[in-house]
């Protein structure tokens, strides 16, 4: 038997089926009933609890997108995937899609602080602010005032300062 | 009547404009840029021409473009929907000197109206209240301070030439002006040209209503009742009912005839809406002042459609053609209660970023008193480009409550994977106890933001989990229900709960 790591909304599942047809989710063993009913469309009921019909969609990079009773969910097998401007280990924030820079507020070597305006980025008619994810010094600007910057390009990176000893 | 009219625009409304052109037995061309080869509107016209690349100025923001292409289809008309060109006054005044008929107001009346700063002194003028406010004529940075100052808090900066939200900032704190001055300033500049700012009183606690107007070329102005349009997040709306739940009959009694007012100071054409703030005082006492007449169709239109049994569009195409209107004002009533949705591409939690993505599945709701109006099929590209408006969800009843519930059922079945959409949200705004009750105003979505974008229901996602796992280890069987297609799941069961 096997058992699927899923990673929906942030959090990771252990999922398997049981060889009675039972579903355990996070080690507690459920009798939820599964139908398939075609390709994209399941028929889940948890006993007395209800019955929901479930699409789901494949799609890039094998991640599946579920939808039920009006929640969305991107389910991953691996790494959760981040939406908005996301931010790598580094430190450095991107935007989610492409855009236009509007305003570059800060340069290299700038210290800044958790919540502060690093960029303004137009996209679908709609300005909106990179802010600090923390407290750091600016490490690297990558897009200047007018440039159009891809959704993952890494606009701008944070470095750690030094801490505070006392 | 028109024989071939060009719909200058894209996404939903493009959609229902060629609907209506169908049904009136008029050929339509639809127009589209490179990022919207493969959409809707191109597939469902008589005629598709290709604007040029997908950026909005190079393409339905392109004057020349969309003039050339309906001279090269001999279109005689020119449906412009909403946003992009339909309230450019440049726009409409070009389309009439190349003989093509604006389906609109004139272009005059477009120019008149689209300034805020006119159109706020010509209401006042004609005894229309306006919000208060201040109209600085000098405007450098420190006489706008010294004005914004002079109005007091908490206050709005508004652009003159804005719109959806755009070139409009909340200030709260004096510290906050000079930077929402300049971000208001620089939104206007680049969205519109023009980055003249002006200063209203925020009215925190004020509701959103608007009445739909329809004049003919003869002068004749009728009102289609009003619109509420409180629920709204970064000042755009997300949803919206007719009639209101909060007016006073007496209300709304002045306020429809003060739509009508402002629409003949105006000297208005075709359809047009003239939005108003509904403020109460502690008193209980209900007062409205006039916000912007806006000289188009509306994104809501169809919540009016619902409630008078009236087409809109066909009304505007009419009228454009130089008919007159077909009813006096006794003969419009209203009927039962209606409620919109608008479905967007964008992430609730993620402060309403808009998103792009392919549509991998899709699924629209049906059911008696469900109307869909959408842009999007099943392998649609979301492009990053344009506003990112997917559909309209409209259910309508005998009581608000009934619409309320065929909303929120038809919510629950629509299906749309691929691109994160704000639906449930909506479902959260629609199950939320002050807007059961009817009673909210403009600040509803950010005073109750956390509950309404927080994460989802954990049985919810055990579910989802569960039949994923499901769904991966066993092949769909033959024999289902859907075998050979003839029988579709979604139609003969929806999801129950005890």
């Amino acid at each position: 038997m096997t058992e699927d790591e899923l990673t929906v909304g942030g959090r990771t599942h252990r999922v398997s089926r049981l060889t009675d047809g039972r579903i355990r989710v996070d080690g507690h063993a459920q009798a939820l009933d599964v139908v398939v009913l075609d390709e994209a469309t399941v028929r889940v009921t948890d006993g007395e609890a209800g019955s929901w019909l479930v699409s789901i969609a494949r799609g890039a990079g094998g991640d599946r997108w579920v939808f039920v009773n009006g929640e969305t969910f991107l389910v991953a097998t691996k790494r959760p995937t981040t939406a908005g401007p996301s931010e790598h280990d580094d430190g450095a924030l991107s935007p989610p899609m492409p855009t236009t820079v509007r305003q570059v507020a800060v340069t290299v070597g700038d210290l800044v602080q958790k919540g502060d305006v690093l960029m303004v980025l137009e996209a679908m008619k709609m300005e909106f602010a990179i802010r600090a994810s923390r407290d750091g010094r600016v490490a690297a600007v990558h897009g200047r005032k007018g440039e159009t910057v891809g959704p993952g390009t890494r606009v701008v990176a944070l470095e750690a300062t030094g801490h505070d000893e006392t | 009547m028109f024989r071939r009219v060009l719909v200058a625009n894209r996404g939903e409304i493009a959609v229902r404009v060629i609907r209506a052109c169908r049904e009136l037995g008029i050929a339509s061309v639809a127009v589209y840029s490179e990022a919207d080869r493969s959409a809707l509107p191109a597939r469902l016209a008589d005629i598709a021409v290709l604007l040029g690349p997908a950026a909005p100025a190079e393409s339905y923001l392109s004057v020349d473009a969309v003039i050339d292409a309906a001279r090269r289809t001999k279109a005689d008309a020119v449906h412009p929907g909403y946003g992009f060109l339909s309230e450019n006054a440049g726009f409409a005044a070009r389309c009439e000197r190349a003989g093509l008929v604006f389906i609109g107001p004139p272009a005059d009346v477009i120019g008149r109206m689209g300034s805020k700063l006119a159109s706020r002194r010509l209401m006042a003028a004609a005894g229309v209240p306006v919000v208060p406010g201040v109209e600085p004529r000098d405007q450098t940075p420190a006489a706008l301070e010294r004005a914004a100052r002079g109005l007091g808090l908490p206050l709005l900066v508004k652009a003159s030439a804005g719109g959806g939200g755009r070139g409009m900032r909340v200030v709260t704190d004096f510290d906050e002006l000079p930077a929402a001055i300049d971000s208001a300033r620089r939104e206007a500049s680049s969205g519109f040209g023009d980055g003249t700012l002006y200063f209203e009183r925020l009215l925190p606690r004020a509701r959103h209503v608007e009445v739909q107007i329809l004049a003919d070329a003869g002068g004749h102005i009728v009102h289609l009742f009003e619109r509420d349009c409180s629920v709204q997040r970064r000042h755009q709306k997300v949803i919206e009912e007719s009639p209101s739940p909060a007016l006073s009959p007496s209300t709304r009694q002045r306020l429809l005839e003060a739509a009508s007012a402002a629409a003949r100071a105006a000297g208005y054409r075709n359809a047009g809406t003239v939005e108003f703030l509904v403020d109460s005082g502690a008193d209980g006492q209900q007062a409205f002042y006039f916000l912007e007449m806006n000289t188009r169709l509306q994104v809501e239109h169809p919540v009016t459609e619902e409630v008078t049994g009236l087409d809109l569009v066909r009304a505007q195409i009419g009228v454009a053609a130089g008919q007159p209107l077909a009813w006096r004002q006794d003969q419009i009533t209203t009927r039962g209660h209606a409620i919109e949705c608008r479905v967007y591409a964008e992430a609730p939690h993620d402060g309403f970023l808009p998103r792009a993505g392919r549509v991998l599945h899709y699924r629209e709701p049906r059911g008696p008193g469900i109307r869909v109006d959408s842009g999007i099929a099943e392998g649609s590209e979301v492009p990053p480009n344009y506003d990112a408006l997917l559909a309209k969800v409209i259910a309508s009843g005998e009581t608000r409550d009934i619409a309320r519930a065929r909303l929120t059922a038809a919510l629950r079945s629509y299906v749309i994977l691929g691109v994160e959409t704000n639906v449930a949200f909506l479902l959260r705004v629609l199950e939320h106890a002050s807007f059961q009750s009817g009673r909210i105003d403009t600040a509803f979505v950010d005073t109750n933001v956390s509950e309404l974008v927080g994460p989802p229901d954990p049985g919810i996602t055990r579910v989802a989990a569960a039949a994923l796992a499901a769904a991966g280890h066993k092949p769909a069987q033959a024999g289902g229900a859907s075998a050979g297609g003839a029988v579709d799941p979604w139609t003969i069961l929806g999801p129950w709960r005890a």
